[in-house]
């Protein structure tokens, strides 16, 4: 902000607003919310508006810039109740899903359907590729646009495209269910009314920022808060200094939760680039980010790790290090978990006529929602810690949260509002506790968010994994044992590394559901930002491998694929073995894991998160 | 927007969309400009991106392609003979795009997605006349640190007819002129054989205009 004021039109009134640096800022900060922030950097198109007609990035485009000129944002474009024929033909069509993108996708529609009132397919492609919708792939953006157009130029738009829903053969036709129904809250979404965690601003909000790691792998020697608590308007930092060292887990996760719990709110050591260093309140963004730049930190830099199989090896440098974590299975060679898990009769080796050996890689991939993370925290009337926050998982976040704070769950309440794309992403403890002890620290409401680089490098992402297949099949086309060796790199940190490795070996050798199938894994820590739930948790990555090694050995045995897939694919009513083992309900209490010894899995998690558990093994 | 005979003049103060919404905007330079995304297009200016060229690789390699000159403040002229023009000398007011008969073009490029920045990316003209290159510009992006134009493998098509056996003699000089960096999106050995790959493309693609 810098005090200055700026004259505009927007949505056909006059204007004198604050001009808050960027035309995205001021639209926001005078109440404009349909505009929307998603990467700050003109990638993602949703802070687009029309200016004098035409649609731009208003994170590209000083406010100053637009003084004198015309802008529409999407609160503008309904008459009262009346929606525009775009915005009800994005309901009707059901060209929205999370309705973040939505308000930037329709301005944009609207500014071709004005200049090309009849356009091709190709040509609303092109004119819409500026706005990057991650939930609906863009098939029903396009319908709807071209009913908008068949309306607007006066024709019939026939019966709306809705999406089509695709229910099994035997159940009977119901009144709602299974049938395509237009959004409830569509209209909410497409006039762009403040449904998300960041469409409000309360009085005496302060703005908080984090301080990340510049380092992969690094100990604080030292860190100097004192000129950021000086500055004006700054009114709390944080360090590990300031914050009781509680452990915990943020991957969110049913009780109890899998350990290792190996994370502070703030710590001294740093263990990927990213990570949490300190966190600032200040008055506002400008100051807190200024706040940021006066904190001295003194680091001592270690070896970084990025490679899971170097991570393992004698000699690496070890990650968890602290001794306060307890539940690493070889803390000294970064392996969290260690499962090796059979079912079925190991002899099945032997009827194969031919045994396939394969390994396939797979990468780290962010969800890249277009909603970044952001929350804010205040105090209620009750004396309760409201925090309002972008997340999938509100109850987890009270539940792991409230240690960190020192609060009973009762004194939390946590408020989902509808959140811009998750994909998993937000199914973890993000910035809730840093937001949360900001607010205890300064007694005023906090808002924090993440930058789009910080969502790169502090949220979270898709395990990579190295997956080694070994199969065994008859000549016959008969796939008789399967083992899967897996190694799940799950970055600095435990959070979901337990589970979405199961999860991937629990689905790939359910799949083909051999008689005899083997699980190895092991989740190892590298220096990386750690990575969480993502679509298909697990499954993904191991399908890729699994679906690859099934077409590989089709065509090295001169198969046809689909032929020797049908062959052995699961069928309905087929006990899956693999999972039973791995401890899918109730079974699963008598499994013996290897990851902890002598002890099962439920008495492994009962030891470590001091849960009675069903003591069924011997006590530690 | 000026448009004398012998060159297409263009105010650097203009957007893109203004060039593109242009009549004499070449089909060209159209074509690449129509793959920004429309945002993109109303936000920058032809003087901004000849301030920081890397932001639109593939534009910059067409300028190359197409022979652009660089209007400067004080009416100098100069070629735009390689990117970052305008950093720390006079501010440029125009671009110059000269108007030639028998001119053909071609463009080939290597991206992670359809609308992503090219990881490589080959823009070819060439000028014929009786069956003849006259001249022949071959601008890549991706094979050096910014977009630049290949001076000596370009020069071996001069003089003789564009045919299969005189396109694959420059692509296979190609290799040997450029000096890439390696990044995330592709080594240094990926870059260097997809320049060689990509040059041959866009002067096929200049070939089979001239058949089709």
């Amino acid at each position: 902000m810098n005090g200055k004021l700026i004259e505009l039109t927007v949505n056909g009134v006059q204007r004198t607003l604050e001009d808050r640096g960027s035309l995205l800022d001021t639209l926001r900060g005078a109440g404009y919310f349909g505009v929307k922030f998603g990467c700050g950097s003109g990638d993602c198109g949703a802070c687009t508006v029309l200016l004098d007609g035409q649609p731009l990035h208003s994170c590209q485009v000083h406010a100053a810039d637009a003084a004198g000129r015309a802008v529409t944002t999407i609160e503008g474009l309904a008459d009262g109740e009346r929606l525009h024929p775009l915005q009800q033909a994005f309901i009707e069509a059901g060209g929205l899903q999370c309705g973040y993108c939505t308000p930037a996708q329709i301005l944009t529609a609207k500014a071709l359907l004005d200049r090309n009132p009849d356009p091709s397919e190709a040509e609303i492609r092109q004119a819409m590729s500026g706005v990057l919708c991650r939930c609906t792939g863009y098939v029903k953006i396009v319908q709807a646009v071209q009913r908008a157009a068949a309306l607007m130029r006066g024709e019939n738009g026939g019966p709306p495209p809705l999406p089509q829903v695709i229910t099994p053969p035997e159940m009977a036709p119901l009144a709602v269910v299974g049938q395509p129904k237009p959004k409830v809250d569509g209209a909410k979404l497409v006039t762009g009314r403040p449904a998300y965690t960041d469409d409000i601003r309360l009085d005496g909000m302060l703005y908080g920022a984090l301080l990340t790691s510049p380092h992969a792998h690094a100990r604080i020697r030292r860190i100097n808060a004192s000129r950021a608590r000086a500055l004006p308007g700054v009114h709390a930092v944080l360090t590990w200094q300031d914050i009781p060292r509680v452990k915990y887990c943020s991957g969110g996760q049913s009780y109890p939760q899998p350990p290792p719990f190996d994370q502070v709110v703030l710590d001294n050591k740093v263990r990927h680039v990213g990570d949490r260093v300190a966190v600032v309140a200040a008055e506002t963004p400008e100051i807190a980010r200024q706040a940021l730049a006066l904190i001295e930190v003194d680091y001592e830099v270690l070896e970084p790790v990025l490679d899971a199989e170097a991570a393992m090896a004698d000699g690496a440098p070890v990650i968890h290090d602290e001794v306060d974590t307890h539940g690493i299975h070889d803390a000294a060679r970064n392996i969290v978990h260690h499962i090796d898990v059979a079912a079925g009769d190991a002899a099945m080796w032997e009827r194969a006529d031919y045994i396939f050996e394969r390994t396939y890689r797979t990468a780290q991939q962010q969800q890249a929602q277009i909603e970044p993370h952001v929350c804010i925290t205040w105090w209620d009337a009750d004396g309760r810690l409201v925090v309002r926050t972008s997340t999938q998982v509100p109850f987890h976040v009270r539940r792991i949260l409230a240690p960190l704070v020192g609060l009973p769950v009762r004194r939390i309440r946590v408020v989902k509002p509808r959140i811009g794309g998750g994909f998993g992403g937000k199914q973890e403890l993000v910035l809730e506790d840093l937001c949360a002890h900001l607010t205890l620290a300064t007694g005023r409401p906090v808002r924090m968010h993440y930058s789009r680089r910080q969502e790169f490098t502090s949220a979270r992402s898709r395990h990579p994994q190295i997956m080694r297949y070994k199969v065994g099949v008859t000549k016959d086309m008969e796939v008789v044992a399967m083992q899967l060796d897996l190694i799940g790199d799950t970055g600095a940190y435990g959070t979901h590394g337990l589970t979405v490795q199961m999860v991937g070996g629990q689905k790939a050798l359910s799949l083909y559901n051999a008689p005899y199938s083997r699980f190895v894994c092991d989740v190892v820590y590298t220096t990386k930002p750690p990575p969480g739930a993502f679509r298909g948790y697990g499954a993904v990555q191991c399908f890729f491998g699994l679906e690859t090694v099934m077409a590989e050995i089709a065509d090295e045995m001169g198969w046809d694929v689909v032929e020797f897939k049908r062959k052995n694919w699961v069928r309905q009513g087929e006990e899956l073995r693999i999972a039973k083992a791995l401890g899918e309900g109730r079974e699963g209490i008598s499994w013996r894991a290897t990851c902890a010894p002598a002890r099962c899995c439920w008495c492994w998690m009962a030891w470590s998160t001091s849960w009675k558990g069903p003591g069924c093994c011997p006590p530690c | 927007m000026e448009t004398p005979n012998k060159y297409w003049q263009i105010d650097a103060a203009s957007s893109l969309q203004a060039l593109l919404d242009d009549a004499a905007c070449p089909p060209l330079l159209g074509g690449v400009l129509g793959g920004l995304p429309w945002q993109t297009r109303n936000e920058k200016t032809v003087a901004a991106l000849l301030r920081a060229p890397r932001t639109a690789p593939l534009w910059t390699a067409a300028l190359l392609a197409l022979g652009a000159e660089v209007v400067l403040e004080d009416d100098t002229v100069t070629p735009l003979a390689s990117p970052g023009q305008g950093k720390g000398q006079s501010t440029p007011v125009a671009l110059r795009l000269p108007r030639r008969e028998g001119q053909r073009w071609g463009i080939a490029r290597v991206a992670r997605t359809p609308a992503d920045e090219p990881i490589v990316a080959a823009v070819a003209v060439v000028e014929l006349a009786e069956g003849m290159v006259q001249a022949a510009r071959l601008a890549l992006a991706g094979a050096w640190p910014e977009p630049a134009r290949l001076a000596q493998a370009a020069a071996q098509l001069v003089g003789g007819p564009l045919d299969a056996a005189s396109i694959a003699a420059t692509a296979a000089a190609i290799e040997a002129e450029v000096e890439p960096e390696g990044d995330w999106l592709g080594s240094a050995a990926y870059r260097r054989a997809m320049a060689s790959v990509l040059a041959r493309r866009a002067l096929e693609a200049c070939l089979k205009e001239g058949e089709g």
